[in-house]
């Protein structure tokens, strides 16, 4: 299985997007900063924690990553269907199910991994300005730390399984748009912020739409076992 | 000589239309069983059912003695395979696209890929990626990739589709050599007759999803005969010139102006007779029965000639 992760990563060239990846982080920072420095001039902070930063910080990592993790199910998954390079990978003595399950992880890692990563690299670059220029409120303790951790843990893994939702769309027809389409929407409903309040802070909405994600892949993983390749 | 391929009762169903219906074929190991038909008579549906990308309606098939079913891909190591056209990641070039086929396929011979790529002509496309390639290259790398692991079955679906001339001939020759030279079993399927005579041992002819005759081409050969065709006149008269001058009993007359003589005949004698006769003679040739009457006649359901 490993193998085979592998040689998915190789095979897409997802090493290449790491220049996107940073560009994409540096366009977060700066909107964060022009959020703040807007919001001063019209005296109504947008943040003056460093916990409201944090918050804002995970909304907008998650929603341009999970559409980002759009694109990488169109590139490892739905394109091999729609060119066709999947018969020839079916014709390798390889279980159907164990290469489609290797897709998945490879998405499903992805965005855990940029999600993940992003999001503790600008809190760090965050703390490492505020420490230099304290412009915002907060201690940073060491349970103040370990609390953070845990929540950036626990939200990628959650916005990782809902980023695997798009599978369903795209494997239908193996429309590159449809995926595309409903990784936006899906990302635009779960992190719009309202005063504070996203989709994604409620568990509940959250716990069942990772459970529809990761139900959306195991029934794509289970019936590509019996479908025709024509 | 084992068999290595066994379909019984094979029968596909595509939206309530039998694309293919109850086949029965049979290849022996080490042969060139060519499988001739006309489009869409179901050639390719049989291969993807071979290869488990289509699974039959009904039917068994038997590949190296062992059944086939959904879940077995084991035995897809022992294969190699064109079928349609060849697909490649089309942003790697040719060698990347054949390394992933050996690590895929748990083939190690990092040799065998320089090999193939020689053995199939491509040369000189090492920064190239795939996308650039024209049609007669990328046939020519899907036959490399078939072939890279020495596999013991091959199945090709059309694979001389888009070579010129000289590209066929040297296809021709490496089928050849794997079959005689490497013992590989091969599967090639194509309606260009001249060529599947050439090489095969075996041939099936399929029609609208039927497999209409297995055959083996020593026995099509004995049959074939050599013939020579008058263009006359009056091919009435010449009939009777044939028959009482000349005792010639075994001709055909074809129509008002044309008689096929399948007995051996002297040339000069027939003409002199016919001129003393008064049967005068606009042409004579040679033909020998070839394979695309075989199959012609097959295909048309023995509408012969009279």
């Amino acid at each position: 299985m490993f193998k085979l992760i592998q040689l998915e990563v190789r095979k897409h060239k997802l090493f290449s997007y790491l220049k996107s990846i940073i560009i994409a982080n540096l366009i977060i920072i700066a909107t964060l900063a022009l959020m703040y420095v807007t919001s001063e001039t019209v005296d109504d902070l947008m943040f003056t924690s460093l916990d409201e930063a944090f918050k804002i910080i995970h909304i907008l990592v998650k929603a341009v990553f999970m559409i980002f993790t759009a694109m990488i199910i169109v590139r490892v998954l739905i394109e091999e269907f729609k060119m066709k390079t999947i018969q020839v990978m079916f014709m390798y003595p390889l279980s159907r199910r164990q290469i489609i399950l290797a897709k998945v992880m490879v998405i499903f890692s992805f965005a855990l991994i940029t999600i993940s990563v992003s999001e503790v690299v600008l809190e760090g670059l965050l703390l490492g300005v505020n420490s230099i220029f304290p412009i915002l409120t907060g201690e940073v303790t060491a349970p103040f730390i370990w609390r953070e951790l845990m929540n950036i843990v626990m939200s990628s893994l959650a916005a990782a399984g809902i980023s695997l939702i798009p599978i369903y769309f795209g494997m239908r027809k193996y429309s590159v748009s449809l995926t595309f389409i409903s990784g936006i929407i899906l990302s635009s409903l779960f992190n719009s912020n309202s005063n504070g309040y996203t989709l994604s802070s409620n568990l509940w909405i959250s716990i069942i739409f990772v459970l529809i994600g990761l139900g959306v892949s195991w029934i794509t993983i289970m019936k590509v076992q019996h479908k025709d390749i024509v | 000589m084992g068999t290595i391929v066994r379909t019984r009762n094979l029968v596909k169903n595509f939206k309530g239309v039998e694309v293919v219906q109850n086949v029965n074929m049979n290849i022996q190991q080490g042969e060139i069983y060519g499988f001739l038909g006309p489009n869409g008579a179901g050639k390719t549906t049989v291969m993807k059912m071979l290869t488990n990308l289509v699974r039959p309606t009904s039917g068994e098939i038997e590949i190296f003695g062992q059944p086939l079913q959904g879940e077995s891909f084991e035995v897809l190591r022992r294969m190699g395979s064109i079928i349609e056209y060849p697909v490649f990641y089309e942003k790697l070039t040719a060698v990347e696209n054949l390394d992933l086929h050996c690590e895929y396929m748990g083939y190690y011979n990092k040799q065998a890929i320089r090999d193939s790529l020689d053995m199939v002509n491509l040369t000189n496309v090492h920064s190239k990626s795939v996308k650039d390639y024209s049609l007669g290259m990328k046939q020519r790398l899907g036959i490399a990739r078939a072939i890279l692991t020495k596999p013991e079955f091959l199945i090709l679906d059309e694979p001389i589709n888009g070579l010129d001339p000289l590209g066929i001939k040297e296809m021709r020759d490496i089928f050849k050599i794997l079959s005689k030279e490497h013992g590989i079993t091969i599967l090639i399927s194509s309606h260009i007759l001249a060529e599947i005579e050439q090489i095969a041992d075996t041939i099936g002819v399929i029609r609208g999803g039927r497999l209409l005759e297995e055959i083996s081409m020593d026995v099509i050969r004995k049959q074939s005969t050599s013939y020579m065709e008058l263009t006359i006149s009056d091919s009435r008269q010449a009939a009777r010139v044939l028959e009482h001058s000349l005792r010639i009993s075994n001709y055909k007359v074809m129509d008002e102006k044309h008689i096929r003589i399948y007995e051996i005949v002297d040339a000069k004698d027939l003409t002199k007779r016919l001129v003393q006769e008064d049967v005068s003679i606009e042409g004579l040739s040679h033909y020998q029965n070839s394979l695309e009457d075989h199959f012609l006649q097959l295909i048309q359901g023995g509408e012969s000639h009279v």
